[in-house]
């Protein structure tokens, strides 16, 4: 309920030509639909049943084509037939089904003479079949009629070849018709009906749109537009009357209503303006009372309210007047005698203790003056005094401070003194102790090595009589190598002589053997000894050869040996004399280094005397360094204090010199007179 | 036919012992004796003075060790005359044998100077030597 009336109150706001458009546009809608869906309705079904009857059509016609391609025997040619049928426009299927009975008498037939689904079983149990199927491009149509074997089938006998009982269903034939092409058209033809009855209605809305401008809605706008002038004040708006409809009663009507407000306006307006001038009289003539003018008068009278309000006024503003003359010449006297005391006490309070009060009297007035001026002496006096003794405390201050500041940089330069000689007495003494390490590693170092030369001069003892046996050992060594090498020569001389015969021996077989061969058959048995002599000179050549060999080898050996003894005990000789002499300065040196311990020891001493004296040292100066700085702290102390007395001199100064004085000593007298 | 062996180069040869008068150690030449061109020096045998030809140097291009192998071939001028003509000297004669005359290497002289020995005996024509040494008879 609460949405529709939501609606109702939306639709309440809309113009008058806005609604009507709305009524008329949905109740055409509203008839366009209806007819257009019935149509279509009523156009698919016309499509079916057109669809059924064709499709029934074929199958008769395909039917009876086979039957008569059986009687011309050229059934081998069915496929030809079925192609055609297939060519046909909306043609989907068209195939026929061979039952059992013609499988059983001509063979199994095609792949797709075969039953495959649920409709193909039941056409060949000898139902007659139509069935649509909805697909995705459109209806489809389907009709599947069984052949009967019957003695008079269409003008043929069927058991003329066929070996069946009459009535019994020989196949099927099947033929799927699509109702695309149909549908579309339909639906072409639906869409442009729709677009012509929309078009047909915008044109008629168009039309009632400009009949209700010109016939409505232009009249009330400037009917509408003349009230509005009206209620702004324009008292001169009339509505045009253009036409006798109730829009033009309207307008009559208004125009009179509008013709008497105008006339009650204007006496009303009348009555209102003189009520307003009487009231401006009085009222210019209070607040000018109100502001001081006690001289107004009121002009005019009547029996009315205002008139007796004019006449009270008149009366209050007359005892007004000579009231007020009273109080003003007293006050004056008053404030002529409170001026002249003003003026004094002002110049006292902006520092000008000189003035005079010459206000004389025994009233209230008279006795102040008095008390006023003693006030100011006393003052004057007072503020004298204090200017001297400021100046005075200001010189003091500044001299102290002057020496104080003296004192101070006096102070920080001892301290800058005594920080020099403190980090010169750090350094003396640090360098003391490093000297001081530096001493004790060498007195250490120093022990080490008379330690170290005194083992050395002990194995340096043994070493020379190693050496010394080493040396005879040697000697014996190349005697025996001497003998060695002059028996060894024997034999080379033995060696040579075998092989010089050896030689000999060889060449003379040789030649034997190449005589032999020149004697020819002769000398056979001559060649023979020949070549054997030959073969044991060469073999006692090889021998000797070898042995030869050896003995050189070993000469050869015997001589580098005897040559490197010799060089060896050559070296020997000359290293046990080397040995003795450093024996000799190890010696001297052992006894030098040992005379030096002793020295160390005291410069060690006086080292670490030097050490612990700057130390000493170090520590006296920091002590004086921090009684220095102390010293200096307490002058800076002492020179703020100085300064803030200093400053304090001066802002008492700053703060006197703003009074003037007049002579003291007179004043003084007064002072002390009164 | 019986071969006097010696060597020249790497080459291991064979000369036909008909064609060797005498084979003599290899004593200390005469320099001044060597008039022939290519010798090495000479050497008087029975009153006559014989060129000295080192085979090593002439035909494998480097004079010849000094080796108690090292021996002078006396050859005749020609197969038959008796007479002494030339002094081959050579190393490694130490030995004759009898070889099959077919199995020789019948080569060039070129083929002494190659540092790897040819396979088998080189058949050493003392003619074509006494020849290329530039020996003519004087």
């Amino acid at each position: 309920m609460q949405a529709v009336e939501n609606v109702f109150s939306r639709l309440n706001r809309l113009s008058v030509h806005l609604k009507i458009n709305l009524v008329i546009a949905l109740t055409f809608m509203a008839v366009i639909l209806t007819v257009i869906l019935d149509t279509a309705s009523r156009e698919r079904e016309q499509a079916l049943n057109v669809a059924v009857q064709n499709t029934k059509d074929i199958t008769t016609f395909y039917f009876d084509s086979l039957n008569t391609m059986m009687l011309t025997g050229t059934m081998d040619q069915r496929t030809v037939l079925r192609n055609k049928i297939l060519r046909r426009s909306g043609i989907k299927g068209a195939r026929v089904i061979r039952g059992t009975p013609v499988k059983n008498q001509f063979g199994p037939g095609y792949p797709e003479e075969q039953a495959v689904d649920d409709l193909d079983q039941r056409a060949l149990a000898g139902e007659e079949i139509v069935h649509v199927e909805g697909t995705p491009t459109g209806r489809m149509v389907t009709v599947l009629t069984p052949f009967l074997a019957t003695e008079d089938t269409r003008g043929v006998n069927c058991l003329q070849c066929h070996e069946v009982p009459s009535g019994s269903i020989n196949g099927a034939i099947r033929v799927s018709y699509s109702l695309e092409d149909l549908d579309r058209q339909a639906k072409a033809q639906l869409t442009r009906e729709a677009l012509t009855n929309i078009g047909l209605l915008t044109i008629g809305l168009i039309m009632v749109n400009i009949l209700l401008r010109v016939w409505i809605r232009s009249p009330l706008l400037s009917l509408m537009d003349v009230v509005n002038r009206r209620a702004e004040g324009d008292h001169s708006a009339r509505a045009t009357i253009a036409s006798a409809d109730e829009i033009g009663r309207l307008g009559i009507a208004f125009n009179d209503m509008a013709e008497k407000l105008t006339e009650s306006a204007a006496r009303e307006h009348k009555a209102a303006q003189d009520l307003r001038n009487k009231v401006d009289i009085l009222l210019d003539v209070v607040s000018r009372a109100a502001r001081g003018d006690l001289s107004g008068q009121v002009r005019f009278s009547g029996d009315d309210a205002i008139g007796e309000l004019a006449q009270v006024i008149q009366i209050m503003i007359n005892n007004l007047r000579l009231l007020l003359k009273e109080k003003h010449d007293t006050v004056e006297d008053l404030q002529r005698k409170v001026d002249r005391m003003l003026a004094v006490v002002t110049r006292a309070a902006n520092g000008d203790l000189t003035g005079k009060i010459d206000v004389k009297g025994e009233d209230a007035l008279g006795r102040l003056a008095a008390g006023v001026q003693a006030m100011i002496d006393n003052l004057n006096f007072l503020v004298a005094q204090v200017q001297r003794s400021g100046i005075q405390v200001s010189s003091s201050a500044t001299e102290i401070a002057a020496t104080a500041k003296q004192q101070m940089a006096t102070m920080q330069q001892q301290a800058a003194t005594v920080n020099e000689i403190v980090a010169t007495s750090a350094e003396i003494s640090a360098t003391a102790k490093n000297l001081l390490n530096t001493m004790n590693e060498v007195a250490t170092v120093a022990e080490e090595t008379a330690s170290f030369a005194t083992s050395g001069q002990a194995e340096l003892g043994q070493m020379e009589g190693t050496m010394h046996q080493v040396v005879d050992a040697s000697t014996a060594i190349v005697q025996k190598l001497e003998t060695l090498r002059e028996k060894a020569a024997n034999i080379n001389t033995v060696v040579t002589t075998i092989t010089k015969v050896a030689d000999q021996t060889n060449l003379l077989s040789l030649n034997a053997a190449i005589e032999a061969e020149k004697a020819g058959e002769h000398g056979l048995g001559f060649g023979v000894v020949a070549t054997e002599i030959r073969r044991l000179a060469d073999q006692t050549a090889v021998a000797s050869w070898d042995i030869e060999q050896l003995i050189n080898k070993m000469q050869t050996a015997v001589s580098a040996s005897v040559l490197g003894v010799e060089r060896f005990s050559d070296e020997l000789r000359h290293g046990v004399e080397e040995v003795d002499q450093v024996s000799t300065q190890l010696a001297q040196i052992i006894e030098q280094v040992q005379a030096l311990t002793p020295r160390f020891e005291r410069a060690r001493e006086g080292m670490h005397f030097q050490s612990q004296g700057a130390e000493q040292i170090k520590q006296a100066i920091n002590q004086l360094n921090e009684s220095a700085h102390q010293t200096v702290e307490s002058l800076r102390h002492s020179n703020s204090a100085i300064e803030s007395l200093n400053e304090a001199a001066h802002r008492l100064q700053v703060g006197v010199s703003k009074f003037k004085v007049a002579n003291v000593g007179a004043n003084a007298g007064a002072g002390a007179s009164s | 036919m019986l071969a006097l062996l010696f060597t020249v180069g790497a080459q291991r040869c064979g000369v036909d012992a008909r064609w060797v008068v005498e084979v003599v150690p290899a004593v200390p030449l005469e320099e001044a004796l060597a008039r022939y061109p290519n010798s090495c020096g000479g050497l008087v045998r029975r009153g006559a003075c014989l060129p000295v030809y080192d085979l090593e140097q002439v035909f494998a291009g480097r004079p010849s060790s000094a080796s108690l192998s090292r021996r002078i071939i006396i050859v005749p001028q020609s197969l038959g005359s008796g007479g002494a003509a030339a002094g081959l000297m050579a190393c490694g004669v130490t030995e004759a044998t009898r070889v099959d005359e077919s199995t020789l290497l019948r080569q060039s002289f070129n083929a002494l100077r190659q540092d790897t020995p040819a396979g088998g005996l080189f058949y050493f024509d003392v003619n074509a030597a006494l020849a290329h040494c530039g020996y003519t008879a004087g």
